[in-house]
Formats: structure tokens, sequence, C-alpha cells
């Protein structure tokens, strides 16, 4: 295999395609960091002077303006002009993404478990339900959700988000399938001979095993929700999280500053605070990069 | 003898009994699940479609198909406003759709094949192709606008931002939307690629063939079926794809986002957002349609695509 790469020759058709990525990674990098340099201005300092340079004076207050003053205000049937701070939107962004990745993996991981191990009936419609499912294109089925939610009375409650993530559908069952049919059977039938329960030999022999692609898995998932916003603001819009607060303030004029201004109008602030939801992320994606991108392929994840 | 059988069989028993148990708590929350919120739902949304909200009885009734004439009528009164408001939104679609197909898919198979052979720098292109995946859209979204609002006028003399001029509006939001949409892709590609037989490539270098020549007439027909898939994910995809739209102009209380650039999914998306009960019936009844139209064209193209893609393969 590395044979063949290591003979891969120079060519114009290489270098051509080398060139477009190396201007896609300028155009990004660029990107990233103007906006990064932008959070560091002042609005005179971006309206007047350079709006492509650097900052003529680092403003370092910005993260403090932003820390201080950066506040969602609800407006719901629940609540009304209710304030939630940024410790108040990370505290639900946390409760929202660590809760909904767990069991947005957990579902697949449990069913899969059951449709490879047990040949019944069951598991076959199970498995036909998924691969049925996936080609099935269904638009707009949110107002019926909505409409569902709200009979239950699980709108604008977090029970209610964590019961939609709660399914197996998706690619992720087919991953965790693939997984689990590749372990050797004698794993779970030594467990069993010395008397090992079912429950035992998933939970002590068959999740270790799998361990690994669960935390791939939950992690993918755990980014997936921390960046969205359209979820939360659609069924917990009482519970903003900080992309909601990013998205409020990026698009709309409503938190005051320090003099009863509005300073997240402005470019600058903007930037700022959306510094704030990326940064962790890409702490994250520098710490587990290789647990995110490499495992990946088209048949699930590779362990 | 007989005993000993008879306590195998009821260990056995017992031992079947017991993975039964298990089996039916391992299904048993998610299968319920799935009929609630899969099946309930979307059984609810045909329902609705058909339905509307009657304020004194605070419940639905029946209403014919009233509701899928004012889901197609987009909050106009104006029935020929309405037209040119679908018109729009079916071309933003399609358009989208062609470029997917025509510049985002056969980028994404290049830049893969790069990534595959290990090329210079091949593995920081990877992760800087797999970085939009990862950084919030929203967060994107922002700073690239302001950069081409305020950005690209100063850097080209420019009297007007890519955003604030109509005319080059929907071609900024189309090439975002391509430039972030190559993370998935790229990984699924390198991927699949990864699987071809060594045998076939060397035979290929043996014969002296170049680079273009083994992308196209080796790799390519190998990697069909992962092609092929994001070809119908993309006809899937045609009708939900909002392009970034909600991230740049929100629910469009500034009014910067004419409907000429609408997408169903954003539309939709918009609507359901603020919707009340008797907005639902509406909104359901546009769902459904584009479903009975999405569903059956997804099908067919996956099928055309089986049947006859890897025949020119």
């Amino acid at each position: 295999m590395t044979n063949t790469k290591k003979k891969f020759k120079f060519s114009v058709f290489n270098t051509v395609i080398c060139a477009v990525l190396l201007l896609y990674v300028f155009c990004m990098l660029y990107l990233l960091f103007w906006g990064f340099i932008t959070a560091f201005k002042t609005v005179d300092d971006f309206q007047f002077n350079s709006v492509l340079g650097l900052p003529e004076e680092w403003q370092f207050e910005n993260i403090s303006t932003v820390w201080n003053y950066f506040i969602y205000t609800v407006n719901t049937d629940k609540i009304v002009g209710g304030q939630v701070n940024l410790f108040g939107m990370l505290s639900n962004t946390l409760l929202y993404a660590v809760g909904g990745a767990l069991l947005m993996t957990l579902a697949p991981c449990m069913v899969a478990y059951a449709c490879v191990k047990y040949d019944y009936f069951y598991s076959k419609i199970l498995n036909g339900i998924v691969i049925v499912t996936m080609i099935l294109p269904i638009v707009g089925a949110q107002p019926s959700m909505l409409a569902f939610l709200r009979t239950i009375n699980l709108y604008d409650n977090f029970l209610g988000v964590w019961l939609q993530k709660f399914n197996f559908l998706g690619l992720y069952f087919l991953t965790f399938s693939a997984t689990y049919r590749a372990i050797p059977k004698d794993f779970s039938e030594a467990a069993s001979i010395d008397g090992a329960s079912e429950m035992r030999i998933f939970v002590s022999v068959i999740l270790p095993l799998v361990k690994n692609m669960f935390f791939t898995v939950m992690l993918i998932h755990f980014v997936e929700i921390w960046n969205d916003y359209q979820v939360s603001l659609l069924y917990i819009p009482s519970y903003p999280t900080l992309a909601m607060g990013v998205q409020q303030v990026t698009s709309h004029n409503v938190a005051l500053g320090p003099n009863g201004e509005y300073p997240f109008n402005e470019p600058p602030l903007r930037m700022m605070t959306s510094m704030f939801l990326i940064i962790p992320i890409l702490i994250l994606f520098i710490a587990f990069r290789n647990k995110l991108m490499g495992n990946l392929s088209m048949g699930g994840v590779k362990e | 003898m007989a005993t000993q059988i008879k306590k195998g069989g009821a260990t056995l028993a017992k031992k079947k009994r017991n993975q039964l148990l298990f089996y039916i708590a391992l299904v048993a929350l998610p299968s319920i699940q799935f009929v609630f919120f899969y099946i309930y739902v979307n059984f609810n949304s045909i329902m609705l479609a058909f339905q509307r909200w009657n304020v004194d009885k605070a419940a639905y009734e029946f209403n014919g198909f009233a509701s899928f004439k004012e889901a197609f009528m987009f909050g106009s009164t104006d029935s020929v406003i309405a037209s040119k408001i679908l018109g729009d939104m079916i071309e933003n679609s399609l358009i989208l759709y062609a470029f997917t197909l025509l510049v985002g898919i056969p980028l994404a198979i290049i830049f893969s094949y790069y990534i595959y052979k290990k090329c210079f720098l091949s593995g920081a292109f990877k992760v800087f192709l797999f970085m939009p995946s990862i950084v919030s859209g929203l967060v994107l979204s922002t700073i690239y606008m302001y950069f081409c609002d305020a950005g690209i006028p100063e850097l080209f003399g420019l009297e007007q931002g890519l955003f604030s001029n109509q005319d080059t509006k929907f071609g900024t939001i189309l090439f975002y939307t391509i430039f972030m949409g190559f993370g998935t892709q790229v990984l699924m590609y390198v991927g699949t690629m990864s699987g071809i037989s060594e045998s076939l490539i060397e035979a290929g270098q043996l014969d002296g063939i170049k680079p273009w020549q083994e992308l196209l007439f080796i790799v390519v027909p190998l990697v069909l079926p992962t092609i092929i898939t994001f070809i119908v994910v993309g006809v899937a995809g045609m009708f939900t794809n909002q392009m970034s739209l909600y991230n740049f102009y929100g629910n469009n209380s500034g009014g910067n986002l004419s409907s000429k650039h609408y997408t169903f999914g954003y539309y939709l998306f918009a609507k359901a957002k603020s919707a009340t009960w008797a907005e639902y019936p509406s909104l359901s009844a546009l769902g459904i349609t584009l479903t009975l139209v999405c569903a059956p064209l997804t099908l067919g193209i996956r099928w055309l695509l089986n049947k006859f893609g890897k025949k020119f393969a």
C-alpha cells in the first residue's frame, strides 16, 4: 500500500490541486483570523480605520464586555422579557449537548446490539426501518412535532428535546451493527459459560470493546449539538444555549452595554461573542481531531 | 436421565426467557420513541394538512384541501406574487443542487484523491477541509457576511458589499454553501478510496497512466457507490437545505433578504419557528407536498444511478 503511494510523482495535475487547496486553506484561515482580529477592535477602529488591518489598539475590554453583558432575552409563551446571562447559557448548552449526545449515542448502540445478537423477527423489522428511514426523505415535520410536544406538555422542556434525540435511526446504527458483527462470539460465549447474565455480558464484555467508538460517536454528536441553535430555538426557546445567544446577538439588537447603548450591534462585539462559541470547540477539535476525523469511513467508524 | 433432560430443558427455557427479557429491555424504549416521535409525528403531519384550527373550540377540525391552497400562497393574498415566490424557491433549490452536483462533488472527489495519495500537505488539507464541519456554521456565516460586506469592498475598492448588492447576494451565498460543504464528503471519499486494491493502482502505474487518468478511470469508478450516495442525499436535501440563510438573516426581521432568495428549507424553518396552532396545518401541507415530490424523485434517481451508473463506470 505504502509502495504505490510512494511512487506518486510530481505532475501538473497535482500541482494545480495543491494550489487550489492552498488557496482554500488561506481563505479559511484568513477568514477566521480576520474574525479574531476584528473581535479586538473598537467600533471606531473598525468603521473609520482599516477594516482589514490589525487593530490600532487591541481592545481586550471586549472580552469583559461580552463576559458581563452578553445576555439572551427570552420572549416565549412561558417567559416574557426574561434574561439569561453567559453562565445560564453555558449551563443550558452543557445540559442539552451532554444529555443529547449521550442519548443519541446510546439508542443506536443498544438497538444495534439487540439486532446483531438476537436473531428475532423483530430485529429484521428494526433493520428494515433504519434503511427505509434513511432512504425516504420527509420534509417539514417540524409543525407536527411542535404540535405533538405542546399536546403532551413536553414543548419548551429539556425532557422533550432529549426524548427526540433518543432515536436509533441513521448512519450510526449501521456503524454499531458492523462493529458488533466484527466482535468474535467467543467473548460472550465464554462469559455465558461462566454464568454471566445477558446484561452482564453487554455491560462488562461488549461495551468495553466498543467504548472507543461510543466515545467517538458521542463526541461527534456533542460538537453537532453544541453548534446547533435551530433545534433549541424551535423546541426549548426558554432555555437559551450559547449558540442561540450568538444567533440572537448577530441578528438582533437586544443586549445592552455598560452605558445603556447597544454595542452588540457592532461587528467587533459580535465577533467576540462568536469567539466564545467556537474556542471551546476548537480546543476540543485540536485535542480529539484524530478521533473526530480519522475514524470515519463510508462503512462507519473504524476502531 | 429423564430428570436431567427435564432440568436441562428448564435451564434452556430460562436462558431463552432471560434473553428475550433483555432483548425487550434493549429495544422497548427506542421502539416506543420511534412510534411516537417518528410514526405518529409524520402521520400527524398528514392529518394536520387537512385540518384547520378552530379558535372557539381550541381544537383542530377537518378542512379538506384548504390548507394546501393556503400553503402555496406563502402568506400573500396575491396569487401572482405567490407564484413568483414558489418559482423563485424552486429555481434557487435547483441552482443549489446543480452547483453541488457540478462543482461541489467533483471538487470534493479531486481533493479526496489528493489526500488519498498522501501528497504534499495532505494531512493539513484534510484538517482544514473538515474544519467547517466542526466550527459553528453560524459563526462562520457571521464572519463571512461581514467580510464580504466590509472587507471585500475595501480590498477591491467596491462601492457596495457583496451582501448589500442584490445582484451579487445570491452568488455570494451559493459560493459560501459550496465552500463550506467539503468536510464530511472528503472524509467519506478518502475512507472509501483507502479501501481500493493497490494492485489495480499499481497495474495502472505500470501502464504509465497519468494521475488524472488514474483518478478518472480507476478511482472514480471504484468509489461510485459513495458518489451515488452523495448525489441521492443531495436530491433528498434539495427541499430542506437552508443555504445558511437563517444564519445570515435570522427570521429576516430587518427585511434584508428578498423573497427571491428564499429556499424551501429556510421558509419552512423560519415559519415553523414563529408559527401558532393555526399556522401548523398550512406548513404541514407544504411539507407533505414537498415530500410527495422529493421522495419519488430521490428513489427514482437512486434507482437510475444504481441501474445505469455502474454501466458507465
